[in-house]
């Protein structure tokens, strides 16, 4: 099969934009790929990037890749032919010049600066950057994101625009969260909204997971893409200012219990959905060498930098039934399915493992996860 | 003339018979090796959808269908969002925004007007 088409890359992309922006064209300083996992690729979308590639098509500017279904060390085992689709995947993204880095949370490798611009797809992702670093980005299609990688611009939509990023609607959440909670109040605010660009007074994220968890969540439950927390989001004031609220929502802790399930026997517990960063790793690992070895298995996803810059640490709590991995996540994985309940943190796993894999998922507080895995 | 929004204008003009289907996902819906959806050829068709719902990888089906010969002629959607427009741009398929009646037309691909086959 030939594709010719594939070489008009820059075309394509211009096309889309005279679709959406009025043919307008922005710059992207990077880029982040998804659509990585041969689960969620499958083979036609495994053919159009092995053709891309085949026609010499290069990235312009640095590009990310997103959890594909195979981890690092290989310890979550797949079929042999599953293994052989996703090489095929990560053999075409290094011909074309794509950092093959496989995790969801590259705002940990790229430091992105306010105002910058960006063609991200992964809605944690874009998510983070537009509402912690006000990076911008729109949540682009994997293929969008591929295209503009290649092409070195992206259309430019609203979110690309000064206008386009007006808070819509006001919202007040006097809460401190917890990673859980974060991903309650993320959920929430999206189910209630749909869309739009909400700014949030009063609410306390505790942590660099509890921020990544509120990212994953808003995004999966709604379209929004982009939140202004008051005293966080830089140019947070600046936003304020230029607001045009046609919504007001209050949110209190009883909002949230709607999302807590009766409890079911988790046969696994799960953390780390987006990859869990260093300092909570850290974290967990005290309380586990503490308290000795686990009764149920526990999986933690993080990204490969993480995962090599605490190698040893890895090791050790393996013996303790607890089980880091690099490169992958749950969600996108296969070896998912052999699982019967998993109890975990983060509202996107809720929302995915039992859409994609057929799995009961139960919410739990970090370390409520982590008491169920000594029950 | 009737008109229709041309969202990814293509070039020349085309005589085909309208498909009308319910919201479809080209990723599970379709099969690009044949061009069937739900026991329907599309090949050649105008293919007309309220909308397109599902994984942001159902453009990479459309682009495969489109290299197999397979693809619609055009497609005509009553809402298009940025993954339809990505699948349309990608698989080199013009895209239309409005409704169709049913039977056979001939549609400018670039303007988006249509009228009855004589």
């Amino acid at each position: 099969m030939s594709y010719d088409r594939v070489v008009g890359v820059a075309e394509t992309v211009r096309r889309i934009a005279d679709a959406v922006s009025g043919g307008e064209v922005v710059e992207i300083e990077t880029a982040h790929v998804s659509g990585v996992s041969y689960l969620t690729l499958g083979e036609y979308g495994v053919r159009f990037i092995e053709e891309l590639a085949a026609s010499g098509a290069k990235v312009k500017v640095f590009t990310t890749s997103n959890p594909s279904g195979v981890d690092i060390s290989s310890f979550l085992e797949v079929s042999r032919e599953f293994a052989a689709g996703q090489r095929r995947v990560i053999d075409a993204f290094l011909k074309m010049g794509i950092s093959p880095i496989s995790t969801c949370a590259p705002y940990e490798l790229l430091r992105v600066k306010p105002g910058t611009v960006h063609a991200w797809a992964e809605s944690n992702a874009i998510t983070y950057i537009n509402t912690f670093r006000d990076a911008w980005s729109d949540k682009n299609p994997g293929p969008l994101a591929l295209l503009s990688a290649v092409a070195g611009f992206v259309p430019k939509t609203d979110m690309y625009t000064s206008e386009g990023r007006r808070p819509t609607a006001r919202v007040h959440a006097k809460i401190a969260a917890d990673p859980l909670k974060a991903g309650l109040i993320g959920a929430y605010i999206g189910e209630s909204l749909g869309s739009g660009i909400p700014y949030i007074s009063d609410l306390t994220l505790n942590g660099e997971e509890a921020r990544r968890e509120f990212a994953a969540a808003l995004s999966t439950y709604s379209s929004i893409i982009f939140a202004v927390l008051e005293g966080v989001t830089p140019n947070w004031r600046r936003y304020l200012a230029a607001a045009d609220f046609r919504d007001r929502i209050t949110i209190s802790e009883e909002d949230l219990s709607k999302y807590l399930k009766d409890l079911d026997n988790p046969d696994v517990i799960y953390l780390g959905c987006p990859h869990l960063d260093l300092e909570t790793l850290l974290r967990i690992s005290k309380v586990i060498f503490e308290r000795g070895r686990t009764k149920r298995p526990v999986y933690i996803s993080t990204s490969p930098g993480v995962y090599g810059a605490l190698r040893e640490l890895v090791d050790r709590l393996r013996g303790y039934n607890v089980h880091v991995f690099a490169g992958s996540c749950l969600v996108v994985s296969p070896y998912t399915r052999r699982f019967r309940v998993i109890a975990t943190d983060s509202m996107k796993s809720v929302y995915y493992i039992p859409r994609l894999h057929g799995v009961k998922t139960i919410p739990c507080e970090t370390t409520k996860c982590i008491d169920y895995a000594y029950a | 003339m009737p008109t229709l929004k041309p969202v990814v204008r293509g070039s020349g003009a085309v005589r085909a018979e309208v498909v009308k289907l319910g919201p479809i996902s080209f990723l599970g819906d379709l099969d690009p090796e044949s061009g069937v959806i739900s026991g329907v050829r599309i090949s050649g068709k105008i293919l007309a959808v309220p909308y397109v719902r599902g994984s942001t990888v159902g453009p990479y089906v459309l682009w495969h269908a489109a290299a197999r010969g397979n693809a619609p002629v055009a497609i005509v959607a009553r809402s298009v969002d940025l993954m339809l427009i990505t699948a349309s741009a990608l698989a080199g398929v013009p895209l239309f925004q409005g409704e169709l009646p049913e039977g056979c037309i001939e549609i400018d691909l670039s303007t988006g007007d249509y009228e009855r086959c004589r």
